[in-house]
């Protein structure tokens, strides 16, 4: 039996890009595991999420090392396997969303990581892991936009619950970052954020129609810090235990 | 070729060869996003709702085409005397690039039939809802559907009418859809 790992990739770890030419044999091998880890991942393993999107980059020309961390990720998958996603109806817990970003993780193009999930019953039903488009100047422009993205998935899930004649409240949307909930909760227009693109504006007008409400949490209490970098062991498994996947016997 | 060593071989057609505006419009095809079949089993969780599974049999050969699309006579199965004769298709075969669409919209016809609406959110959610008695939620993922409801009785009845309409496999309650 091959040695499992702790967490999906090495703490700190940053794929970067490969400068050498292409290895046609060595690309396809890669792009079939990271194939499968990609259709494992969107189904039920948030867990895995930023670290197979983080290597996903690299498919069109990847290194022996990202192969190699690709293994990883599966070796940390043996230990896992009979996780699964876990939704407890006698939890009562309604929608929440949490939210987080990385700012400037990107070395090369200074972009920033948004991450984010939604939860009901406990366990999650929703979660993105991606670099964001544009860069930002800010770490709390990195976060606005991090709100925002999350802000549409909402917006979606109340729409289609809507239909299903759900009333909802509110939906709480949890952010660390002060300024980035300032922001969007008010319409100020400040020499330092007057250029965000029009676009993330969206969650003002979600918060005015009271779609959502945004709650400040301890940056080191956010478990969406999992879905924007590699974290080391204990913080990994400490925010992994409160996405609802579990052993099926129901121990976390 | 399955698990058990038997052979299965099916008819498909050359998707490739068709010609766009032409053979075939649109190749999209709704399907339910697993964001949503993870939001519905929370719900229904929540809901203590009760779940029930099928599986549509070969369910692309329903789908009604609204081309005329000729095939050749496969390799080995002309009919004898008429092989310059080619065939005309009535309904979708696996490999046509309108098959998944072709087979959406029959199945949504038939579903309206049983009084289902299709979300505007989610073409691959199916919502029925009749005064006087209880919901009943479809989830649909091409061929695998999913049905879910607070009352058991009213589910298994809309599951007795839509596997009169199509010849399907009974799941039962799941434990797994999609392989997840």
């Amino acid at each position: 039996m091959q040695k499992s790992t702790s967490t999906p990739l090495p703490a700190g770890y940053y794929a970067t890009k490969n400068t050498e030419p292409v290895d046609a044999d060595l690309r396809s091998h890669f792009q079939t595991v990271i194939g499968s880890l990609l259709y494992l991942m969107l189904g039920t393993r948030p867990d895995i999420a930023f670290a197979v999107t983080h290597l996903s980059r690299h498919a069109a020309n990847p290194s022996q090392d990202h192969l190699n961390k690709a293994l990883y990720i599966c070796h940390y998958l043996i230990g896992t396997s009979t996780y699964s996603l876990v939704y407890n109806g006698g939890s009562g817990a309604g929608l929440i969303a949490c939210t987080d970003s990385d700012w400037g993780s990107d070395p090369t193009s200074r972009l920033s990581q948004t991450g984010f999930y939604l939860k009901l019953a406990d366990g999650l039903i929703s979660w993105t892991s991606c670099v964001q488009k544009t860069i930002a100047y800010l770490s709390t422009e990195a976060e606005y936009m991090a709100l925002s993205d999350c802000a549409h998935q909402v917006t979606w899930i109340r729409s289609l619950l809507g239909e299903l004649s759900y009333k909802l409240k509110a939906i709480l949307i949890c952010g660390d970052n002060q300024g980035s909930i300032f922001m969007a909760s008010n319409p100020v227009t400040e020499p330092c954020s007057k250029h965000i693109n029009i676009c993330y504006h969206g969650i003002r007008e979600s918060v005015v129609k009271g779609n959502v409400e945004l709650f400040f949490i301890d940056g080191a209490e956010n478990p969406a810090d999992l879905l924007t970098k590699n974290l080391p062991h204990e913080k990994f498994m400490k925010f992994r235990a409160q996405l609802g996947l579990h052993f099926p016997s129901g121990s976390i | 070729m399955k698990s058990d060593g038997c052979k299965k071989a099916h008819l498909v057609a050359k998707g490739f060869s068709q010609v766009e505006g032409l053979d075939f419009d649109q190749v999209f095809s709704p399907v339910v996003c697993f964001e949503t079949v993870c939001l519905m089993l929370a719900l229904a969780t929540l809901e203590n709702w009760y779940i029930t599974g099928l599986d549509v049999r070969s369910a692309y050969l329903y789908g009604k085409l609204n081309e005329e699309i000729y095939m050749e006579q496969p390799e080995g199965f002309a009919v004898p005397g008429q092989e310059h004769k080619v065939l005309h298709l009535w309904r979708a075969l696996y490999g046509l690039k309108q098959a998944g669409l072709a087979w959406w919209h029959t199945l949504d016809e038939s579903l309206k039939e049983l009084r289902f609406e299709h979300l505007k959110s989610e073409a691959g959610i199916f919502f029925y809802k009749k005064k006087g008695t209880n919901i009943v939620i479809g989830i649909i993922y091409i061929d695998d559907a999913l049905f879910c409801g607070p009352n058991k009785a009213v589910v298994d009845a809309i599951k007795v009418q839509f596997m009169c309409k199509w010849e399907c496999r009974d799941l039962g309650e799941p434990s797994e859809f999609l392989q997840m």
